[in-house]
């Protein structure tokens, strides 16, 4: 309870305040822009984190992420085209909504939607984060061997596209872990002579280039559309009391969805917002009213996707398992102030831990309040040209790597990756799963190699000890879903059901 | 370049990776090696997988993801990917401010992004603005090059 009420006090610290202020309104304006997700923009956002307090740096990161699930929906509403791939499904309503000239009004449900279901999520995050950390500080080797496989195997198998691929991704991130020093026996690994090896790559590098120079390549691939935008609006944004209550059930719902869309990794707003919406539709008395302009189809997949931060960031915390791309690069920012992640996170850093739950709060209250005055500043920067942002993008990059370590080659890994990351994504090949196996290489190593010295090398412990054997079958199974055993396997259960 | 093609190249890719981690591992000690090993092992299953999926796709005449109708401009993002390699390359040696505006107003320009005048406006502030932020702001260091 102390840690909880000193969170709090932290978070209320003047500069605390205004570096949550800062970043919601950052992911505002950036969510807003087509072309660029949260993802890159916390990924771009982190070096300027390097120099601040962890809590702080951590707090700016997370507020960024859930301003952003918001700005998503101002060009999905305005522009037909969603900022980010969370605001997919409220193209459907908001772009009717904003033709009708209620440009306004679903920019208003939009917010108010957001903000319910940012706050039921960090209400969750809140409550389930520490009894979950609590269950997670029993937790030895083999269990954190089995979450680690189970990780990275649901995040390979989830992510969009071929699951062989996603899981392909994830497994040669693993091995990218694996350069640098043994953390066992001290033995430097696949560093080929090379001394900038003998670190390991950076995964902070790697994923700077990964999330960031692919998307500015993208956006100088193919010429700026005349976009028939709508440059302002002018009705009222928010929401009547009798409006809201028609809508509460569908927002709270949408919540729910998107707080357990959250917590599964691998999956994240973009998930969640077509959950939400689907189910709104499918609970509706007036199913025919949406793709109409109808404000519950905005509502319902606005509040899913901002209910996935605080979900998202539940395994991430207590377990130092990322759910998603932005809250791996979350881990990152805690990692680059030397702060490891895993079941030791609520108590050996729980100031911090406490302060960035708090903070994800508070970031509801500021993205509401910021909604209201920005959102109307924040149309205008969806006018800036694509091939603006690009070597803006490319800027940031270079210059947030080259910070990391004061090392020009540290800016030519990122390159490097960044160029490796436009090939994956012409080849389908999903690259959250390659940052999240760097990420836990690490930990599947150790926990690995002090399961086995334990059982005097025996690799039964993995099955003899009842929770690994459940995590490590549940893994088995989202493996094997992916290949055509699983359907050979389905269609001769159909066969005998039959 | 066909679908399985390219495939057919990051597959090879992927086996290679996994093929000289493989041979590297048999230098170490059993414990540095064993999980690089299986993970090799993994690595050298899934491109095989991958392939045998893109022709199976192929082979059904299925296309994996609906390619937008737009023309991909690919020269001018391999212009630009240049730009880019260059800009790294020069920031070390010539230093963060004679290289950051130069890149953005050469690649403003050749991606005709907007009219000459504004390219070195955005240039020089967005220079700025960087350096404020990096190392006035934030204390972090940038590339000094000629005015180290």
């Amino acid at each position: 309870m102390d840690s909880i009420m000193l969170g709090l006090l932290n978070v209320l610290s003047p500069f605390n305040l205004l570096v949550i202020a800062a970043g919601t309104g950052i992911g505002i304006f950036v969510g807003a822009m087509p072309g660029l997700s949260a993802t890159m923009a916390i990924a771009l956002l982190l070096p300027v984190t390097f120099g601040m307090d962890p809590a702080a740096g951590i707090s700016m990161l997370a507020s960024l992420y859930m301003g952003a699930m918001y700005g998503g929906s101002i060009s999905a509403i305005l522009l037909r085209t969603p900022g980010t791939p969370a605001a997919a499904a409220t193209v459907l309503d908001g772009y009717p909504m904003a033709q009708q000239g209620r440009a306004g009004k679903a920019l208003g449900v939009s917010l108010t939607a957001s903000l319910i279901g940012g706050v039921i999520s960090s209400i969750a995050l809140l409550t389930v984060a520490p009894v979950l950390g609590k269950a997670a500080l029993s937790f030895g080797p083999v269990e954190l061997f089995a979450i680690a496989v189970l990780g990275i195997t649901i995040i390979g198998s989830l992510s969009s596209g071929s699951p062989i691929k996603g899981i392909l991704s994830g497994v040669v991130g693993l091995l990218i872990a694996m350069i640098g020093m043994d953390p066992i026996s001290g033995t430097p690994r696949f560093t080929f002579g090379t001394m900038y090896l003998f670190n390991g790559i950076s995964f902070i590098v790697a994923l700077i280039g990964l999330f960031s120079i692919p998307q500015a390549l993208r956006l100088v691939e193919k010429d700026d559309g005349v976009q028939k935008a709508l440059s302002s609006f002018k009705d009222k944004m928010l929401p009547t009391f009798k409006e809201l209550k028609s809508m509460i059930v569908t927002i709270l719902r949408s919540s729910v969805i998107g707080v357990f869309t959250g917590l599964i990794p691998g999956t994240g707003g973009d998930t969640a917002c077509w959950f939400g919406y689907n189910e709104a539709k499918r609970f509706s008395k007036e199913k025919e009213k949406f793709g109409t302009g109808h404000p519950e189809g905005v509502a319902a997949a606005e509040a899913a996707n901002n209910a996935v931060v605080g979900g998202a960031l539940i395994p991430t915390i207590t377990l130092g398992i990322p759910g998603s791309s932005a809250t791996a690069i979350l881990l990152g920012g805690l990692m680059v102030h030397g702060i490891m992640p895993g079941p030791t996170l609520m108590t050996d850093h729980a100031l911090i831990t406490y302060t960035l739950i708090w903070a994800v709060l508070l970031s509801n209250v500021f993205m509401f309040a910021e909604g209201l005055l920005l959102t109307r500043a924040a149309v205008t920067v969806t006018k800036v040209p694509n091939k603006v942002l690009a070597p803006i993008i490319v800027i940031l990059c270079v210059i947030g790597s080259f910070t990391i370590s004061n090392s020009i080659v540290d800016v030519f890994v990122m390159f490097s990756f960044g160029i490796l990351g436009y090939f994956m994504d012409k080849l389908s090949i999903p690259t959250p799963p390659m940052v999240v196996g760097m990420i836990l290489g690490m930990m599947l190593d150790i926990s690995m190699n002090q399961s086995l010295l334990i059982s005097d090398g025996s690799w039964m412990i993995f099955i003899t000890t009842p929770l690994p054997a459940i995590l490590l079958f549940i893994a088995l199974i989202s493996v094997l879903q992916a290949t055509p055993i699983f359907r050979i396997i389905k269609q001769r259960l159909k066969k005998i059901a039959r | 370049m066909n679908n399985l093609a390219k495939h057919g190249l990051a597959s090879a890719l992927t086996l290679t990776l996994a093929i000289v981690f493989y041979v590297n591992s048999l230098k170490l000690p059993d414990a540095a090696a064993s999980l690089p090993r299986i993970l090799a092992v993994i690595i050298i299953l899934l491109s095989f997988a991958m392939f045998g999926e893109a022709w199976y796709n192929e082979r059904k005449n299925r296309k994996v993801q609906q390619e937008s109708n737009e023309p991909i401009h690919g020269f001018r993002v391999f212009v630009f990917a240049a730009l880019i390699a260059l800009y790294v390359i020069l920031i070390k040696p010539l230093g963060y401010f004679v290289v950051t505006p130069l890149f953005l107003i050469v690649a403003l320009s050749y991606l005709k992004a907007t009219q000459l005048w504004k390219s070195v406006l955005i240039a020089l502030g967005f220079t700025f603005f960087c350096y404020m932020l990096f190392v006035w702001f934030l204390s972090l260091p940038i590339p000094m090059g000629l005015f180290s």
